[in-house]
């Protein structure tokens, strides 16, 4: 049989067999190997695009150093202005006592609208000497007689209430007074906090230059109250009016025109936080 | 001499095919040797991507640790960034009126005074302005002074207000007396464009880019408004004073004309659009209603309180101590 074979059968039956044996060997092993390395190329783009390159981690460490910066910043600029604006609240004292009516009666929660109008009070009258006339008086309601209500102050206390501000009216014996009281706000009203004034205008000539404008503070609480006591059950029912303040009588301060809350009555079914002792006189409002 | 081979021709092939069996041998051990050290390749090829692979992995997982640990950063800080930030837009929101206020102020001229200045609380880059000037030149330098201040406003409009016809005073001194407005520098914007009306009189006496057109018959009853389209506006309607005391208020015995101005601020001077606020907390409960106030009559010490009730005054407790919220101090 090879006898017959010439040298051309010879060499077909050689580029034959190489042919066959190219490709088997390619589908065999080249061509699976390549495909292995189309997909870890593949993977390689798709794990750097999502930060697998030296520089994307740079990147991201440089942001995460900025942030720790920035955390520190706003860290450090909020104890400075929250020991600026902001007050201790009763319910900050350091006793871990969580009793709800400790908390609003004798600690004072419950007094905070009535200092904080005196406070202001005082803030502005204190400006006298800079030419600054207070003609407004500050009104602040109430909080609601359930102690339970102390928890829903948790973000935050918003005077005089929330949604509201003070129209605040001062004579002003020249525009910069006028000028430097508002720049004082910032500055000055310190404590209770954080003051927003808005609304400003100013009308009539100096020395008697009105200046008009709304003022909200808004305290926001170091710490979160206590929750609610169960034990203090709230039944339905509003608030009683508040009562009808005395009139005009003994022992007067100087200040006259000054109106004075009545005290509101307690709610049906709503036990109350005891009584303190003290010189307000009782006025108290029928439950409803 | 010549070779004659006489051998046939099968010898001669048989004695080569020994040959081309080699050559076939030979290219197929070569297909075999080429695919081997292309495999050998691209396994090289394929080692180095997995290195590759390798290493960006590693370099994705720090970048992963690192995004998360801002992350964790951001939100433990959220809660402080959040507070930080309310103060922070309030100072500035209450150190922004008093600048767009001074900045205002620190253009009037001393000729003119103003009776009331105030922000609008609806479009913060409106300042309304009312004012007195002793006459019609004044406010039109002052106007011009403002319109030039292009770093402070984007545009100045003041209005004289609508006199009757005709004026009495400008009859009883037998001068006509007309006054209208000044339009706006640039283009006009809303109602402000036109000036204000005017009773009568050509307008002459103005040197300030009037837009009534000069020779006007005396006794028009209205003037004509400015041009809205001018790029400077105009003086609407600028009335000739032909007795220039005449003028229709008084300030402290000065006669003069009373105006009305609206000047739009640049928007880097304007306090920003909404007022900063607090995450409201939810009020339990209603509140008592307020009460009536008033000093009480001394009550005696240690009369118990009720809870709060009403708003309070903010005056200082009296002596006497009685009334007032809540009882004890």
């Amino acid at each position: 049989m090879l006898s017959k074979l010439n040298k051309w059968h010879i060499l077909g039956i050689g580029v034959g067999v190489a042919l066959v044996l190219g490709i088997v060997l390619f589908f065999a092993l080249i061509n699976p190997l390549r495909n292995r390395i189309n997909d870890t190329n593949s993977q390689i783009a798709s794990v750097e695009q999502n930060g697998g390159t030296q520089e994307q981690v740079a990147q991201a460490k440089h942001l995460l150093e900025t942030t720790q910066k920035q955390a520190v910043q706003a860290q450090e600029s909020w104890q400075i202005n929250q020991a600026r604006y902001m007050p201790s609240l009763p319910f900050h004292k350091n006793d871990n006592s969580n009793d709800l009516i400790a908390i609003y009666a004798l600690r004072g929660f419950d007094r905070l609208p009535q200092e904080w109008g005196r406070w202001l009070q005082h803030w502005y009258d204190s400006q006298m000497n800079d030419g600054i006339t207070l003609l407004t008086v500050f009104q602040i309601p109430a909080f609601p007689t359930d102690p339970n209500a102390i928890s829903n102050y948790s973000k935050g206390i918003t005077l005089p209430e929330q949604g509201k501000s003070w129209t605040v009216t001062v004579m002003c014996k020249s525009f910069q007074a006028a000028m430097e009281h508002l720049k004082r706000i910032n500055t000055e009203m310190l404590g209770h906090g954080m003051p927003v004034v808005d609304n400003v205008s100013l009308k009539g000539q100096s020395p008697a230059l009105m200046l008009t404008y709304s003022l909200t503070l808004y305290i926001i609480p170091n710490s979160p109250p206590p929750p609610p006591d169960t034990r203090l059950q709230v039944t339905s029912g509003g608030n009683a009016g508040g009562g009808m303040g005395m009139p005009y009588g003994m022992g007067m301060s100087m200040y006259s025109g000054a109106a004075m809350g009545g005290m509101g009555g307690p709610k049906a079914g709503r036990p109350m936080p005891a009584a303190p002792s003290g010189a307000g006189g009782s006025s108290a409002g029928a439950a409803d | 001499m010549l070779r004659i081979d006489l051998l046939p021709p099968y010898v001669h092939e048989r004695r080569a095919r020994p040959v081309f069996f080699g050559f076939a041998t030979a290219l197929v051990a070569a297909v075999i040797i080429a695919f081997v050290a292309w495999y050998i390749s691209l396994k090289g090829v394929l080692s180095q991507a997995q290195q590759q692979l390798d290493s960006a992995n590693s370099l994705q997982s720090q970048y992963q640790d690192y995004q998360s640990k801002v992350q964790q950063v951001n939100s433990s800080i959220a809660d402080i960034k959040s507070k930080q930030d309310f103060i922070a837009s309030a100072q500035k929101y209450n150190d922004s009126w008093w600048k767009a206020y001074t900045a205002v102020a620190s253009d009037t001229s001393p000729t003119i005074l103003l009776h009331s200045m105030e922000i609008d609380p609806r479009n913060h880059n409106l300042v309304h302005l009312t004012g007195f000037c002793p006459n019609e030149m004044e406010l039109a330098r002052w106007w011009i002074f403002l319109r030039n201040d292009t770093a402070k406003f984007q545009s100045v409009y003041i209005t004289l207000p609508p006199h009757p016809y005709p004026p009495e005073s400008a009859n009883a001194q037998n001068g006509n007396q007309a006054y209208g407005g000044f339009g706006s520098y640039g283009p006009p914007k809303g109602p402000y464009g036109a000036g204000g009306p005017m009773t009568s009189s050509p307008m002459s006496s103005s040197p300030y880019g009037m837009s009534g057109p000069p020779g006007m018959p005396p006794g028009m009853p209205y003037g004509m408004p400015g041009m809205p389209g001018s790029p400077y506006g105009g003086m609407g309607g600028g009335g000739n004073r032909n007795n220039g005391s005449a003028t229709p208020t008084e300030v402290e015995g000065r006669k003069g004309l009373d105006f009305t101005a609206d000047l739009v601020l640049q928007d880097s001077l304007a306090p920003p659009a909404t007022p900063p606020t607090w995450p409201p907390a939810g009020q339990g409960g209603g509140t008592g209603a307020a009460g009536f106030g008033g000093y009480g009559m001394g009550m005696p010490p240690g009369m118990p309180g009720f809870g709060p009730g009403g708003p309070m005054g903010s005056q200082p407790p009296s002596p006497g101590g009685g009334a007032g919220a809540g009882g004890a101090e």
